[in-house]
Order: C-alpha cells, then sequence, then structure tokens
C-alpha cells in the first residue's frame, strides 16, 4: 500500500501546485485588467468604492475608537502643565478677537447696506452637516478622506467640505453612511481659485503631495511668498472667498501653496451644501 | 468535532490576522503621519513560514477590500498583495532557518518594488506623476514596523505549531 500511496499523493500535489499556478496567474490577470478598465472607465468602480467605503466606515471607526481616547487623554495631560500660560495666552487672543469683531460688525453693516444700494441679492441660505474624518491614507493611494456621514444624513456630491481653518475640499462619493472627500491635494483635484491682492486667477492642482500648485497664473504674473489663495467661485461648485491657503516657494518654477488646514490635526470637518451645481469635473473627467 | 473545530479555527488564524491587520492599517494612528501596511507584514510573513494557509483567493480580495477603503486604483493593492505572497512564497526556503535580517531584507526590498509599483500605477491613473514622498514614506513606514510586528506573529506561530503537534 504504501508503494501506491507514493506516486498518487504527488500526483495530487502537482495537480494541486498546478491549480495553485494556475489560479494565481488567473487572479493577476484580473488585477491588471481591474486597472485597465479603471483607467478607461472612470465611473465603473464608484459604486463599489462607494458599498465598501458604507461597510468599512463602523469597523474603521470603532477600531480608531481606542487610539482617540488616547490621544485625548495624552492632549489633557500635556496641557495641564501649561494651563496658567495658556490661560494668560487665551486672555490677549480674546481681547485681540473682541477688537476684530466689532471691526466686523461695522463693516457687515456697511456690506448690508451697500449690497442693498446695489439691489445685489444675497446667496441661499447654506446648510450643513459635521462630520468625523476617519481615514487618511497619507497620499499614497490618494488624497482623500473617509468621513462618517453619507445621504442618511444629508450629504450629496460636490457639497463643500471645510474646517474652521479653510477649505478642505469637496465630497466626490457618498453611501448611505459614509462619503469619501477628495480634499485640495488629492492628484484628481481642481480648485479655482483667486491669488494676493491682485486676486489673479488660477487653478489650485494637486499632486497627491501635501502642498498643491498654482495653474494657469496669467502670463507673466509671478505671486509673492505669503501671497493668500481664496476660491474664485468658478465653475459653479465652491462658493467664492473661501480661505485656502497662502503661496510659498513662490520663487520655484511652479508656485506651490501651503492650506490653512492643518492636515495632521485635522479630526472634525463640515460638509456644506452652498446649493452648487455640477460644474467641477476631476482631471481624470469624473 | 471540537478537534476539527480548533483545527479549523488554528488554521485561519493567519489569514484573519492579515484581514485585522489590514483593517487597522486605515486608521490614523499616528495624526499626520501615514500607518504602516500592516496587513502586507503579516501576508509575507505567513507567505514564508505558512503558505498553505494564505489562499491567493483570499489575499486577493483582501486587497480588492483595501483598494475600495483607501480609494487607490481599484486593484493595485491587490496586486501588491498577489506580488508579496508570490515573492515571499517562492523563496521562503531563502528565508526559513536563516538570520532574521534575511526576512527584514527581502521584505525591504519587497517594500521598494511595491513602492515603485504603486507609483506608476497612481501616475498612469492621474495622467500625471504624482509626488514620490507620500508613497516611498508609507512603505519605509511599513519595513520599520516590521520587526516588532513579526514578534507579534510569531506569537500565533506558536499556537499553530502547537495544533499540529
Amino acid at each position: 500500500m504504501a508503494t501506491r500511496a507514493g506516486p498518487e499523493v504527488r500526483t495530487e500535489t502537482n495537480l494541486r501546485a498546478t491549480l495553485r499556478r494556475f489560479a494565481y496567474g488567473f487572479l493577476v490577470a484580473v488585477t491588471l485588467v481591474a486597472l485597465v478598465v479603471g483607467k478607461m472607465e472612470v465611473y465603473v468602480f464608484d459604486s463599489f468604492k462607494g458599498l465598501v467605503g458604507d461597510a468599512v466606515t463602523p469597523i474603521v471607526d470603532a477600531m480608531a475608537a481606542p487610539f482617540r481616547l488616547v490621544r485625548v487623554l495624552g492632549g489633557h495631560l500635556g496641557g495641564i502643565g501649561v494651563l496658567a500660560e495658556e490661560n494668560a495666552e487665551l486672555r490677549v487672543e480674546n481681547a485681540r478677537l473682541l477688537q476684530w469683531q466689532s471691526l466686523a460688525r461695522r463693516l457687515e453693516g456697511e456690506n448690508r447696506e451697500l449690497r442693498a444700494l446695489l439691489k445685489l441679492e444675497l446667496d441661499a441660505a447654506a446648510t450643513a452637516v459635521a462630520a468625523r474624518a476617519l481615514e487618511d491614507t497619507g497620499g499614497a493611494f490618494a488624497r482623500s478622506l473617509l468621513l462618517n456621514a453619507g445621504t442618511r444624513q444629508g450629504v450629496g456630491r460636490d457639497q463643500t467640505v471645510i474646517s474652521g481653518e479653510g477649505l478642505v475640499g469637496r465630497i466626490m462619493q457618498v453611501g448611505a453612511r459614509a462619503s469619501r472627500a477628495l480634499t485640495v491635494m488629492d492628484g484628481r483635484s481642481r480648485v479655482p481659485v483667486l491669488v494676493g491682492k491682485e486676486r489673479y486667477r488660477a487653478i489650485l492642482a494637486g499632486d497627491n503631495g501635501l502642498r498643491p500648485h498654482l495653474l494657469f497664473l496669467p502670463r507673466g504674473i509671478r505671486p509673492s511668498d505669503g501671497d493668500t489663495v481664496i476660491t474664485s467661485g468658478r465653475g459653479g461648485v465652491f462658493p467664492a472667498g473661501l480661505p485656502v491657503g497662502e503661496v510659498v516657494s513662490a520663487d520655484s518654477s511652479v508656485p506651490r501653496v501651503r492650506a490653512y488646514v492643518d492636515w495632521g490635526r485635522l479630526e472634525f470637518v463640515r460638509i456644506v451644501d452652498y446649493g452648487a451645481g455640477d460644474g467641477l469635473e476631476l482631471a481624470d473627467g469624473r | 468535532m471540537l478537534a476539527a473545530l480548533d483545527r479549523a479555527t488554528r488554521a485561519s488564524l493567519p489569514m484573519t490576522s492579515i484581514v485585522l491587520l489590514t483593517a487597522l492599517s486605515l486608521v490614523s494612528l499616528l495624526p499626520g503621519q501615514p500607518t504602516p501596511l500592516l496587513g502586507l507584514i503579516a501576508l509575507h510573513y505567513w507567505a514564508v513560514r505558512r503558505p498553505d494557509l494564505v489562499p491567493a483567493a483570499g489575499v486577493f480580495v483582501v486587497g480588492l477590500i483595501h483598494d475600495g477603503a483607501s480609494d487607490a486604483p481599484v486593484g493595485l493593492m491587490a496586486l501588491v498583495h498577489l506580488l508579496v505572497l508570490g515573492v515571499s512564497r517562492g523563496l521562503r526556503y531563502q528565508i526559513v532557518g536563516r538570520p532574521f535580517g534575511m526576512g527584514l531584507g527581502l521584505f525591504a526590498a519587497l517594500g521598494v518594488v511595491s513602492a515603485a509599483l504603486v507609483w506608476v500605477v497612481v501616475s498612469f491613473h492621474l495622467g500625471a506623476p504624482v509626488s514620490a514622498a507620500p508613497v516611498f514614506g508609507l512603505f519605509l513606514f511599513t519595513v520599520i514596523a516590521y520587526p516588532p510586528l513579526v514578534l507579534v506573529l510569531a506569537g500565533i506561530g506558536v499556537l499553530l505549531r502547537a495544533g499540529d503537534g
């Protein structure tokens, strides 16, 4: 019996090894086809990504909870030592902000009067949803954020995503419970902007790095370091006047922009519906 | 019956650890820093030590879900996972029983190739070269995370061997 078992076992092993190699080659071929199809038909995997986003959001949220707790506790412990110093700084800042508040109220009044004078119609009131940014892949594959709010919370495609500091990006995919925001750093993002006090028009283009660059500045125009960059409102997706960042490395051939948003500390965002149309297109046509 | 259940549970440990660590890779552990591809480390470890318990179809599905969850071009991480599985399985006789540095060296080499592959595919998808720093940074973090994670996985390996005995 033992003499018969040897070749049988070997034959089965050879067969299994052949099948395994065939399955491996087949799966590699499937991934290559998927990559090519994804490049040609950009919409084809959107629903798949939406479904996966919906499914993994609660899991990622639950797995992230202990790490969030540790960060919060660490922040509290670290904060106790500098409480008195921070308090003094906040008092000074508060006094300064009160001055700004009084100026803002005066300007608001002036603005209202001038609008009335020009018979300018105000924009429709925007509605907003708050969401937690759950996952950031760090830019290796994309610069998008998974958010724990979807259609059930009123989130829709192309709505603007902002933080307290400025523009984050816009909603690209929406599921029932989760959505994905395309940030201004993503290689697919193109945002019409105004640069500096002279308000030169340009396009802010991401490349998955931390500092997106400015394209299509008027010929011969070179912005300076520190020039502010705000949305122009062209294209109809982003409202005009949202702060985006400031110009850095203006001397280089391609001026870059440092966003006001602190990406490393970004935890909550606001998804705002300004009633924008479907004007914006991604660089890859989406 | 209980013995069969015990065997099945032990046999599922490699794939379970790959799935859980892949899910953990999607969580932002340190603010502003990319989370290493922990699932890829587990995949390399088990493909070298227990290739019989790491089916290509399972690895493909994990990679595909990673693509969907991380907004990568669909098929990219599935391809990277299959690459790591194939190379690690093929070179396992050169690693098992050798110094730890051999395994780390192979994984680092796989990391460089995978990073280059990711950069090429993402750039191809966007139609322009993307910033290389985030891609190579992520794989560098992954290689740095290899030694401590392998210690944990070795503990699971002890459980598996106990089941085999």
